[in-house]
């Protein structure tokens, strides 16, 4: 037990993928925490598990999962699907026992596992996502010398895989991403309120305790409400 | 508050939030004040998020031919800039 977390492995589509979780073993609430994608996962995971250790002060067990192809997963993202990803999430929640979803940013397009409700901390589209990691290619390819457009690669994308920040996105999975949509149904939330400042927006990764108690604040009150 | 100082104002905000910079070193701003390259904070990677979040904010669509270095080279630049974007 490090600093009040355990690391576990959980059956994603694909393979096992690490989970860390917080708080009570038999906890009657227990959250499992979609994280976002890609750089923000980065600029965030800190503040999640800050958000997951508070929560489990209150008695709540919190459970963060990588994805398939993100953070310490042994995948490439050439073997990603947002339909793996969907499923893991599924998976991970049948796993635990989970009780509620938690997404933040883009992790809201994957959130919709039959059953359980969902919070969603700034839910971020799929195209904006596609957005963000199009723009920064661009960016660095200016540096580089090179001029290129979004409209460039996305033209590339139909045909090849595209490399942006590093990753190698398989024709599909860049469509599939470029159309996901955080879906809307009744049991599903957007958290309301002030977070504090956006950090998933900083180039550098930093931490929020302020926001971390905010989230957590919010998620007991939300959690307690939507028992099922 | 008239249009333009709700825009100065959300501008302002934008740069703090995406940046990271304190608000007094925003409200200090004005329209000849240095940006890109001059505040450390602000480098080629804040740019993909500014430009993704200012469409967010002021549901506006900005095009790749159309971000070039001057509209982050001043406040003013970048003022400018958004004020065209967001009458037009």
């Amino acid at each position: 037990m490090t600093g009040g977390f355990r690391y576990d492995g959980y059956p994603a589509s694909g393979g096992v993928e690490l989970i860390v979780h917080a708080g009570p073993v038999d906890a009657e609430r227990r959250i499992l925490f979609v994280p976002p994608l890609f750089e923000e996962l980065n600029r965030l995971r800190r503040t999640m598990m800050l958000t997951m250790r508070r929560l489990a002060a209150r008695g709540i067990a919190g459970f963060l999962i990588d994805l398939p192809g993100q953070n310490e997963s042994p995948l490439d993202l050439g073997a990603v699907t947002i339909e793996g990803w969907r499923e893991s999430v599924t998976l991970a929640a049948r796993n635990i026992n989970a009780t509620h979803v938690a997404s933040i940013r883009a992790g809201a397009n994957i959130d919709d596992t039959p059953g359980l409700p969902a919070w969603r901390l700034a839910p971020l589209s799929g195209a904006k996502q596609m957005n963000l990691l199009l723009r920064a290619q661009v960016a660095a390819d200016k540096q580089n010398g090179l001029s290129r457009t979004r409209e460039d690669y996305r033209a590339m994308a139909r045909g090849e895989a595209v490399i942006l920040g590093g990753k190698t996105f398989s024709p599909a999975f860049f469509s599939q991403l470029s159309e996901a949509e955080p879906l809307a149904r009744e049991d599903i939330v957007t958290g309301e309120g002030d977070f504090g400042p956006p950090l998933w927006l900083r180039t550098e990764p930093g931490e929020s305790a302020d926001m971390a108690e905010k989230m957590a604040t919010a998620l007991d009150q939300w959690s307690r409400q939507t028992m099922p | 508050m008239s249009d333009r100082d709700d825009l100065d104002a959300r501008l302002r905000k934008l740069l703090a939030d995406v940046l990271g910079i304190e608000d007094g070193q925003v409200a200090a701003f004005d329209r000849d004040t240095e940006l890109f390259g001059a505040i450390p904070e602000f480098d080629s990677m804040s740019i993909a998020g500014l430009l993704t979040e200012m469409e967010d904010r002021f549901d506006i669509e900005i095009d790749d031919d159309e971000v070039d270095g001057e509209i982050f080279e001043t406040y003013g630049n970048f003022y400018d800039f958004a004020d065209q974007k967001v009458d037009g």
